[in-house]
């Protein structure tokens, strides 16, 4: 893993007008969001042959199914006859799918297997016809799909992630969910990203929230290849409050991180909290967390419902100022705080190659 | 409630029974009472009407909070189980 202490430079910063025009927004859709590897799921939600999982991918409608023969394949969820949407649950199980529309059958690997009156089509070559295939893979138990059927694999696109998540002393493949929230907000998605990948609003939005549990001065933030890992030690002492020293971890690190381009794992004593960042519109965006446990953390500490909600609003706070001040002719970005700012930095950098 | 079959299972068949006497069963009356306060959590928030969301929110806060007490209760018993 390489470090970087470079001083990081507004110059290689977005304007602000890619926070809210919505041609920006159309060319994010095109771009990033058809040709990047995006989590999707987890492989214990799809144990059985016939599982599925719906998504989207910015517009792209795909899933993922457990074949007969027991692996996962990612297709296009679009009915190659006239185009309708195929699988319109998010999950559910299945051994044909047929379209809604005229139901065309296909099996779990696309290939189309029957067709409404055949008769009425009498040069069909069933053979030629199935469904669009999209990539998947995993890492850790969590399912990735690209929706471009080419490119680099997962783990070249991961560009050692994996190898950063390695130091947390569990198994990632038995992570369990435990529980999901949802939220949504009048911010563009990138804002999201950005207050992620930068800790030095911590003593300000969070200074009695997160800074008691945290050694902010001693975080680290390490690019790798468009990703950004961000290590998090605990505070050397535990934080007075016994609601706050339930997440503190004495000479722990809390590993967190973004994986390019909507993916944010953040790990913390006895759980993961793993969050998809969600386009909506050029100003609209929706955070989805989940977290997990694997069965020995929930057996030495069985989860119960906290709500992070407050933590959440002073990081929202702070995104909603940003998308107020960004349509202002005064807009502009500063000199950036080396370290604690590259992050942000990192992102455009990465992001630009796509736009 | 959206916790993995899995888990509680892990804890049931396999981790409680690891424990010796007489704290495998307390663990167990504390493990089964927090899974309850979190099912009877879940239930509550249909107990109230739409414009009644600070007396859900308030009353979802106290049954996390007597939750966390008892996980608190279970956590000291599994380490006094677990000296050797």
């Amino acid at each position: 893993m390489t470090r970087s202490l470079q001083r990081p430079s507004v110059h290689s910063l977005l304007p602000g007008r890619y926070f809210t025009d919505p041609e920006i927004y159309k060319r994010e859709l095109k771009t990033v969001w058809r040709s990047t590897w995006q989590w999707v799921g987890r492989v214990e939600d799809l144990p059985n042959p016939g599982d599925y999982l719906s998504c989207m991918l910015g517009e792209e409608p795909l899933f993922v199914i457990r074949t007969a023969e027991g692996a996962l394949r990612a297709m296009h969820n679009i009915c190659p006859h006239r185009g309708a949407r195929l699988l319109t649950e998010a999950r559910g199980n299945c051994t044909k799918l047929q379209c809604p529309y005229h139901a065309w059958t296909y099996d779990t690997e696309g290939r189309l297997l029957a067709v409404l009156q055949p008769k009425w089509f009498p040069d069909l070559d069933k053979s030629t016809i199935r469904l669009a295939p999209a990539r998947v893979d995993t890492w850790g138990g969590f399912i990735f799909v690209n929706p471009d059927p080419e490119g680099e694999s997962l783990i070249e696109y991961l560009a050692g992630y994996p190898e950063y998540l390695a130091d947390w002393g569990h198994r990632w493949e038995d992570l369990r969910e435990v529980d999901r929230s949802s939220f949504e907000e009048p911010i563009n998605w990138k804002f999201i990203v950005e207050n992620y990948v930068e800790d030095y609003h911590f003593s300000v939005a969070h200074a009695k929230s997160l800074v008691p549990l945290f050694d902010v001065q001693a975080i680290r933030t390490m690019p790798t290849g468009r990703h950004i890992p961000i290590s998090v030690p605990y505070t050397p002492e535990a934080p007075t409050e016994p609601a706050m020293r339930r997440h503190w971890e004495a000479g722990g690190i809390s590993y967190q991180g973004f994986l390019f381009p909507n993916m944010m794992i953040n790990t913390g004593p006895d759980s993961v909290s793993v969050w998809r960042v969600v386009p909506l519109g050029p100003e609209r965006t929706r955070l989805e967390t989940v977290n997990y446990q694997t069965p020995e953390q929930y057996a030495l500490s069985p989860y119960v419902r906290e709500s992070w909600k407050k933590v959440m609003e002073e990081d929202f706070a702070v995104c909603r100022l940003l998308q107020q001040g960004v349509n202002s002719r005064a807009y502009q970005v500063g000199p950036l705080a080396v370290e604690h700012e590259l992050g942000v930095v990192h992102f455009h950098k990465v992001l630009a190659e796509y736009l | 409630m959206t916790v993995h079959a899995d888990l509680p299972r892990h804890v049931r068949e396999v981790f409680l029974p690891s424990l010796k006497e007489p704290h495998r069963e307390t663990a167990q009356i504390l493990f089964e009472q927090i899974q309850k306060l979190e099912d009877l959590r879940t239930q509550s928030t249909t107990w109230f009407t739409e414009g009644q969301s600070a007396a859900r929110d308030a009353c979802q806060l106290e049954l996390a909070a007597i939750a966390t007490e008892v996980c608190e209760a279970y956590k000291q018993v599994i380490r006094v189980a677990q000296q050797p």
